[in-house]
């Protein structure tokens, strides 16, 4: 386009030439006119086709959810320069265009002008994106000068979090499943004095902590009643993430990791909400840095620096070399006696590893609560045979789960979550079940 | 203003010669020249129109526009015996359609410009609205400047035609001359390489 406009002003520039030795060869003075009317439409556009100054504004929110509508609008103003701007708002790959267009095509004319555009677009992934460089073309108007490509970076960002589904549902108390392993496995303090609840009796319950009357009470049901207290101390929690290639089956919105990053982000936020200290590490293979893992902590600080850790998380190439959590987890979990909650997709490519990882955590007298982020309803999710998708998914599942079981080491309780058929609350109750 | 208008405009802006000569004169040479100028104009607006591409037999028309005022006065009519085609009393007019046909040229430009950047606009997938009304705008804008062009030339014209003629020697005028050119060609370097400022 830029070249045609340049061939332009030649064109102008051989035509005036040809009338000026037409004018001459004819001794026509009047010609002059035509000479005159090229040169003054050079000058009015030369003179007009000057730098042009744009200013941009963007305005919306800087947080949202994964699934939300943002709207965003824009507005451009434009002084100086007479030509056509096409101007390319602010896009991200994650982001879905739902009404409106971030691709306009403006003619700035003789006046000042200043437009506004509206766009909305759905978060489809979490993360923190950078929603500020606006890039335009700048072509003028009779290309007697060359065009402009620029961009302006209004340094803005928009920060996309998952949404915490299972904290309502956590609120709830929820029992364990299982007989065993008895005691708490998060290692806490004695029991205090600090009455916290009636519950049903199991049994190891002392027998000093049956509330008789309470019992008496609803002795139609013939249930024994206990009271319990609150335990001393700060229970501990450590999530690990796994971010393997192995946990991105299924799309970039949709794959293991994003489920992994929005159960530790709900679960960290209940956690955190009932005292706990939680803390945050990738499973990764280089030696952890200050700034990669979030030490256990309790408050609400902690919440958002495991956010921020969150929302940065990407995946990480096949490991070659073993996991390396590196001294300062290993400190943390003798320091803490922290319950570690290891998310991942058990397969028979990193089940190696995974039972490697979880044998290091029980020989520092740490309890590992595997969460298996079962992949085949995500796979089926995507697959054309989505109505055999859950047929499918249970045979190949429980065959695998069987041979998986025999590597996995002592003290480590495997929940398997197939998020597409179970909801996050029902896979989060069973883990807080286990940690009670 | 869509690029049908300018289609229209700069066909009969170019082709004015032609349709002059067809109608004052009776020359079958002036006749052959009225016809080629009409059809060449014609098809460089169609071309403009439907390609959008740079088209060199825009030349042609001015050329073959200046060849009867060629033929009629001048340099080459003292040593050949060429055929009068404009007679002196009708050269005013006939002068006017050869401005005009400068003008249609500068808007076979424009429509060419117009019709390659909605090409390109379109393949782009731009809304239809926005197409359509930017370069609407950018029409009005150019075909507006042509205009202005136009008339500022002829008052320029008659300015200089009513000033009193400068006596000054050779040697000042071409230190003059050189001094305009040198102003204009700096002009022109500056603004070559244009920087726009964002914020």
């Amino acid at each position: 386009m830029v070249n045609q406009w340049t061939k332009s002003l030649m064109a102008i520039l051989v035509a005036g030439s040809i009338v000026a030795i037409g004018a001459a060869v004819s001794t026509t003075p009047s010609l002059v006119a035509g000479i005159l009317t090229i040169a003054v439409f050079l000058i009015i556009l030369y003179e007009m086709e000057t730098s042009p100054e744009i200013k941009f504004e963007m305005n919306y929110p800087d947080k949202a959810y994964v699934g939300d509508i943002i709207n965003i609008t824009a507005s451009v103003s434009i002084k100086r320069g007479i030509g056509l701007f096409d101007i390319l708002l602010p896009m991200v790959d994650s982001f879905d265009l739902v009404e409106g267009n971030n691709v306009h095509i403006v003619y700035k004319g003789l006046r000042y002008l200043e437009v506004k555009f509206d766009y909305k677009v759905r978060a489809m992934r979490r993360g923190i994106f950078q929603v500020g460089i606006i890039s335009f073309n700048y072509f003028p108007s009779m290309g007697i000068i060359n065009g402009i490509s620029d961009s302006a970076d209004l340094k803005k960002e928009i920060e996309i979090t998952p949404k915490i589904l299972a904290q309502e549902k956590l609120r709830r108390k929820y029992r364990t499943r299982v007989r065993f392993p008895r005691s708490h496995v998060s290692n806490t303090g004695p029991v205090s004095t600090d009455f916290e609840t009636i519950r049903q009796y199991t049994v190891g319950d002392p027998y000093r902590t049956i509330n008789w009357k309470a019992s008496a009470r609803s002795a139609e049901n013939g249930n024994l009643l206990v009271n319990q207290y609150e335990r001393e101390g700060t229970k501990s929690v450590i999530f690990l993430i796994d971010r393997n290639s192995s946990t991105l089956r299924g799309t970039d919105e949709e794959n293991q990791l994003e489920y992994a990053i929005q159960f530790a982000l709900s679960s960290t936020r209940m956690f955190l909400a009932s005292g706990f200290s939680v803390g945050m590490w990738p499973l990764q293979s280089k030696v952890q840095e200050r700034g990669d893992y979030v030490l256990p902590a309790s408050g609400m600080e902690n919440m958002r620096r495991i956010t921020n850790m969150l929302l940065r998380m990407e995946k990480t190439v096949t490991r070659k070399e073993p996991i390396n959590l590196g001294k300062i987890f290993y400190h943390s979990l003798l320091e803490t006696s922290s319950t570690v909650i290891l998310l991942t997709s058990l397969q028979a490519v990193n089940m190696p590893e995974i039972s490697e990882v979880c044998r290091k955590i029980a020989s520092y007298r740490g309890r590992t609560i595997l969460v298996d982020i079962v992949y085949y309803g995500i796979l089926m999710k995507y697959s054309s045979f989505s109505s055999l998708g859950n047929i499918f998914s249970r045979s190949v599942q429980s065959s695998n789960w069987k041979k998986m079981a025999k590597n996995i080491p002592g003290r480590t309780m495997v929940v398997h979550w197939d998020p597409t058929s179970q909801k996050m609350g029902q896979a989060a109750g069973i883990v807080m079940g286990v940690l009670r | 203003m869509n690029r049908y208008s300018l289609f229209i405009a700069s066909f009969l802006l170019m082709a004015s010669p032609g349709f002059y000569l067809l109608a004052y004169t009776t020359g079958t040479i002036s006749q052959a020249i009225s016809l080629l100028i009409i059809l060449i104009a014609l098809l460089i607006s169609l071309n403009a129109l439907i390609n959008g591409k740079h088209s060199k037999m825009r030349f042609l028309v001015l050329i073959l526009s200046i060849i009867p005022l060629v033929l009629s006065r001048g340099y080459l009519t003292t040593y050949l015996p060429t055929p009068i085609i404009i007679q002196s009393s009708n050269l005013t007019d006939y002068v006017i359609t050869i401005v005009a046909s400068l003008l249609g040229f500068l808007f076979a430009g424009l429509t060419e410009a117009f019709t390659q950047f909605r090409k390109v606009l379109e393949e782009k997938e731009y809304e239809e609205y926005e197409i359509s009304s930017s370069l609407g705008s950018f029409g009005s804008t150019v075909f507006g400047i042509g205009i202005l062009s136009f008339v500022s030339g002829g008052l320029l014209y008659i300015l200089i035609r009513i000033l009193p003629p400068l006596n000054i020697g050779i040697f000042p005028a071409i230190v003059i001359f050189l001094a305009v050119y040198i102003v204009v060609f700096r002009f022109i370097f500056a603004k070559r390489k244009l920087k726009s400022s964002t914020r």
